[in-house]
């Protein structure tokens, strides 16, 4: 079985997702923040990483790019509630920073899934020679 | 006393000098001051300046005489008149005339010339409400990002978690009819967050920037396709595009979005009645009354209902974010205000009028590609 590694502070979202995730057959590894994900991006077995744009005292996009430098094949999927930062679209600028897939909550299992699937092969083109 | 207080003075020959020279002065006065007018106890006009006898001669002539009357001994404060074929404001005073420190019965009443006054307060007004409408704006903006955010966050387990449990169900459940309900209501808080998402990204050029050249009738065609489906019964959707619209630099999807948006609150306008929405797309001609002056040669897309129309006091502020006249809970009242703001952001303006023969008629111009070029070589 694949394991998605999900990082957000809301323990309801993080409730709301592993349930989501473990419907569409994959396990759910759930952290709270971006440092917790890089430490176990580092020292566990992880398919995929589903991360929040923001959260207290970090940002997802950076935690992503520190995630890239540790592993660079893991597909990344960067989810957002659409909030906005000065006058970027956070999930516009996800996707400019190199995310595979982005989701604008709230979405259901289906989206989540379809986008799981367009990351394996966003991340497969990033890195052709694997 | 009667006639003018400017009576020359032969005619009261047997005044002594003192009194000859009073009723000079008196003379000198009517001619000079505002029309005004001396009132009896039995509400007949016993005297009068110049520009009163103007004023009475001008109601006479035209059968008002029992009206002008009323203004000068009535309650109303206010009066508008003409003067030298041009409408004038004037403010109603009056005060008891005294003699010999008692009152005479008689009322003094002068008519003050408030129109430049007027005039002043009514473009006060209006800038003071243009101002809190973009300070609205920019608060709304800011806020909305951070709403967004979070409302989406409370949103994520309700979706995530509702259709994680009925796909479990079997569809024709209660329960799945009620999660069903949940997953409606979910949505339509969604669609709201979205909404004040776009109002704020409408109200920031930047984000709606990345422009295409983009052909506003083959917006507008795809924008009336979407628009078919959610016409009611009786409602006849006409397409009126010349083909003379020019391209405009819009980011894609923009026109189309609109026109829907400007479609669906024409179809609420309707509210079951029979009729039409015409949506028009054609090139700003250089004598068009809303757009000729600013937007001469740009695009102009227009869309009418024949709907019930709008009362002044709502014409006026329907473009402010969240004004609605819809019950609590039926309306955002976002619809309008986004449009604005997304045409503003590109440049163009959008009027909100009173249709002829009923409804309501929202255009708004968009400046042609070799327009906004020009513009930004100018701010060079």
């Amino acid at each position: 079985m694949q394991t998605l590694l999900i990082v957000d502070d809301d323990p309801m979202v993080r409730a709301a997702l592993r349930r989501m995730t473990e419907d569409g057959g994959w396990a759910a590894r759930c952290v709270p923040s971006g440092a917790t994900a890089i430490e176990v991006c580092s020292r566990e077995h992880v398919d995929a990483v589903l991360i929040d744009v923001i959260m207290p005292n970090e940002d997802g996009i950076s935690t992503m790019a520190e995630i890239r430098r540790i592993r660079s094949s893991l597909p990344v999927v960067v989810m957002s509630g659409g909030g906005r930062s000065g006058n970027a679209d956070l999930l516009a600028f996800a996707e400019r920073a190199g995310a595979d897939a982005v989701l604008r909550k709230p979405f259901d299992g289906r989206q989540l899934m379809m986008a799981l699937d367009r990351a394996a092969y966003a991340a497969i083109d990033r890195n052709p020679g694997r | 006393m009667s006639g003018d207080a400017a009576a020359p003075a032969s005619e009261r020959s047997h005044l002594d000098e003192s009194e000859r020279r009073e009723l000079e002065m008196w003379r000198a006065i009517g001619e000079s001051v505002a029309p005004s007018f001396v009132v009896d106890a039995d509400g007949k006009i016993s005297a009068w300046s110049a520009a009163g006898r103007r004023m009475l001669e001008r109601a006479a002539a035209r059968d008002e005489t029992t009206g002008f009357i009323q203004v000068l001994s009535g309650l109303t404060a206010e009066y508008g008149g003409i003067v030298d074929g041009v409408p004038r404001d004037f403010m109603v005073r009056r005060s008891p005339l005294l003699r010999n420190g008692a009152l005479t019965g008689s009322t003094f009443v002068v008519l003050a010339d408030v129109t430049e006054r007027k005039e002043a307060e009514r473009q006060r007004d209006q800038m003071r409400r243009a101002l809190e409408t973009s300070r609205k704006l920019e608060a709304l903006s800011t806020l909305a990002g951070g709403i967004a955010h979070e409302m989406n966050n409370l949103l994520q387990p309700i979706v995530g978690l509702t259709s994680a449990v009925l796909e479990g169900l079997p569809a024709e459940s209660r329960d799945a009819e009620a999660l069903g309900v949940v997953m409606d209501a979910a949505n339509r808080a969604a669609d709201l967050v979205a909404g004040i998402l776009r109002f704020s990204r409408g109200s920031d050029a930047g984000v709606w920037g990345a422009a295409d050249l983009v052909d506003p009738a083959a917006e507008a065609r795809s924008g009336v396709a979407l628009l078919r489906g959610a016409m009611a019964r009786g409602v006849e959707l006409i397409a009126r595009f010349d083909g003379t619209a020019p391209m405009i630099p819009i980011a894609k999807g923009v026109v189309e979005r609109l026109v829907v948006d400007l479609g669906l609150n024409a179809m609420r306008a309707m509210n079951g009645r029979c009729g039409a929405i015409i949506v028009t797309v054609a090139r700003v001609a250089e004598g068009d009354a809303d757009f000729g002056e600013t937007h001469a040669g740009g695009a102009l897309i227009r869309v009418e209902d024949e709907g019930e129309g709008m009362p002044p006091d709502v014409l006026e502020r329907c473009l402010d974010p969240f004004f609605t006249t819809k019950p609590a809970g039926e309306g955002t009242g976002l619809g309008l205000a986004v449009v604005h703001a997304a045409v503003v952001a590109a440049k163009g303006r959008l009027v909100v009028r009173e249709r002829e023969g009923g409804g309501i008629r929202v255009a708004f111009a968009l400046p042609a590609a070799a327009a906004v070029e020009n513009d930004s070589d100018e701010r060079r």
